[in-house]
C-alpha cells in the first residue's frame, strides 16, 4: 500500500522536464569570459548575446549563484549606450524536432513555464517571450520584475500553448526563448501577451528597463527552465558530463590535440578521419588551428578539411606531402552545428 | 555575425565548401542550407552584402 501511495505521488512528467540546454550555466566550451563584445555571438553554451544596439559588454561565467554554490551567466556593460535604439537580449534557439511535444499547431497545444533566477543591478520590467520559426513567425510574451537592485530572485512565466500555428518537425531552430535587456520603442510598443504574428513592435513588449544605458550595469541569471504545464517547479539538475553531450550537438571544442602521421611518397596526400564524439545537429562548420608538424609533412599549415566529408558524425582533413617518408602535423578542431 | 571574406573550396571540379572568416575565425562551412554560416553567407550574398570567391 504505501508503495502505491508513493507511485501516485509522482510527478506526472518523468524524462527530461527542462526543455533548455545549460540552463545551469555550467558548460562553457568557448570560455569562460567574453570581453569587449559588440556584435551578436554565442557565449557559454546555447546562450546567444544579440544586440542592435552600441553598448560594448562583458559575458562571463561567474562564480554566484542564489544558493551559494554554482554558476550563472553575467553580463556587464563596460561601455553605455546612452540611448538605445534598438533591442539587447539574450535568447536560446530550440529545434523544431525537440519541441514537437508541444503540440502547437493543435487545440492539444500545451502551455510552458520558464523559470529562472536573476540578478540585476537595474530594477523594472524584463520582457521574456517565445517566438515560433514558422512560415509566419508567431510571438508572445510577458515580463518579469526585477524589486530590488543587485538581489537574486526567482521568476516565472507561464505560456499558453500557440494552437494555430505547427511548429515544423525539424532539425532547424523552431522555438525561441528571449529574454530582453534594453529595447527602444521600435521594440515595444506592440502588445504581445497573446500568439500572434511576430512584429518589430511586440518583440520586448513591455520592456521598461534598460540595462545599457549604464556603465558597469549588471545582470546575472541562472538555472533557467522551460517545462511543459502551467507551473514552475523545482530545478532540473543535471551532470556536467549529460549536460556537456547535450550541448555537444551544436558545438564541440576539442581540447586535445590530433595528429596526422604516416609514411607518404613525395606530392601525395595523407588523409586523417575524425568521428564527432556526439553526433552533431548537421554538417558542422570546422576551423582547425595549427600547432605544429615535421618531417614529409612539415610544411607549417593546418590540414584542409574534405568539404564533401563534413557530416554530423565526423569529417576528413588531408595534406599534401612535401617529400618522401615520415611525417606528422599537429593540430586541434572546432565544430559549429549551432541553430 | 561578422563575415569578411568568403570563398569556395573546390574538390575534384566541384565546389564542396565555403572557406569563411567570420568573427575573426577561418572556418570550414559545408554547402548545408541548416547550417547556420552557410544560410547566413547566402543571405548576405542575396543582400549585396557579400560576394564569394570563386575557388582558387
Amino acid at each position: 500500500m504505501s508503495n502505491a501511495r508513493e507511485l501516485s505521488q509522482l510527478p506526472s512528467q518523468t524524462g527530461r522536464k527542462n526543455l533548455l540546454y545549460n540552463g545551469q550555466m555550467q558548460v562553457v566550451q568557448r570560455g569562460t569570459s567574453f570581453t569587449g563584445v559588440t556584435t551578436a555571438q554565442y557565449t557559454l553554451d546555447r546562450w546567444e548575446w544579440a544586440s542592435l544596439n552600441a553598448e560594448t559588454v562583458t559575458i562571463e561565467q561567474a562564480s554566484d549563484h542564489p544558493s551559494g554554490v554554482g554558476q550563472s551567466l553575467k553580463f556587464t556593460v563596460t561601455t553605455a549606450d546612452a540611448s538605445p535604439t534598438g533591442y539587447t537580449v539574450f535568447h536560446q534557439k530550440l529545434e523544431g524536432a525537440d519541441v514537437q511535444n508541444l503540440r502547437y499547431g493543435s487545440a492539444n497545444a500545451k502551455s510552458v513555464t520558464v523559470s529562472f533566477w536573476v540578478k540585476a543591478s537595474v530594477t523594472g520590467d524584463y520582457s521574456v517571450n517565445l517566438y515560433t520559426i514558422t512560415a509566419t513567425a508567431q510571438i508572445i510574451g510577458s515580463v518579469i520584475t526585477v524589486n530590488s537592485a543587485d538581489t537574486w530572485e526567482y521568476k516565472t512565466v507561464t505560456f499558453v500553448g500557440d494552437t494555430a500555428t505547427v511548429i515544423p518537425n525539424v532539425v532547424s531552430e523552431g522555438l525561441r526563448l528571449t529574454i530582453g535587456l534594453a529595447a527602444n520603442a521600435t521594440y515595444n510598443d506592440t502588445d504581445n501577451t497573446s500568439w500572434g504574428a511576430y512584429s518589430a513592435g511586440k518583440f520586448l513588449y513591455g520592456q521598461t528597463a534598460n540595462l545599457v544605458g549604464t556603465t558597469s550595469a549588471t545582470f546575472q541569471m541562472t538555472d533557467v527552465q522551460m517545462e511543459v504545464g502551467s507551473v514552475a517547479t523545482e530545478f532540473e539538475y543535471r551532470s556536467y558530463g549529460e549536460e556537456l553531450a547535450l550541448c555537444q550537438r551544436y558545438y564541440q571544442d576539442q581540447d586535445q590535440q590530433s595528429i596526422m602521421s604516416s609514411y607518404v611518397s613525395a606530392g601525395s596526400y595523407h588523409y586523417a578521419s575524425h568521428d564527432l564524439p556526439m553526433q552533431m545537429r548537421t554538417g558542422p562548420s570546422i576551423t582547425i588551428t595549427y600547432l605544429g608538424a615535421g618531417g614529409s609533412l612539415g610544411s607549417a599549415t593546418a590540414p584542409t578539411v574534405q568539404g564533401t566529408s563534413i557530416s554530423g558524425t565526423g569529417f576528413y582533413v588531408y595534406k599534401a606531402s612535401i617529400s618522401a617518408g615520415m611525417g606528422y602535423t599537429i593540430y586541434r578542431y572546432t565544430t559549429d552545428a549551432e541553430l | 555575425m561578422n563575415i569578411t571574406s568568403a570563398q569556395y573550396v573546390q574538390e575534384e571540379g566541384q565546389n564542396v565548401s565555403i572557406r569563411a572568416t567570420i568573427d575573426g575565425v577561418e572556418w570550414g562551412v559545408p554547402l548545408s542550407p541548416s547550417n547556420r554560416h552557410y544560410a547566413e553567407i547566402m543571405r548576405q550574398v542575396e543582400a549585396g552584402e557579400l560576394t564569394i570567391a570563386e575557388a582558387e
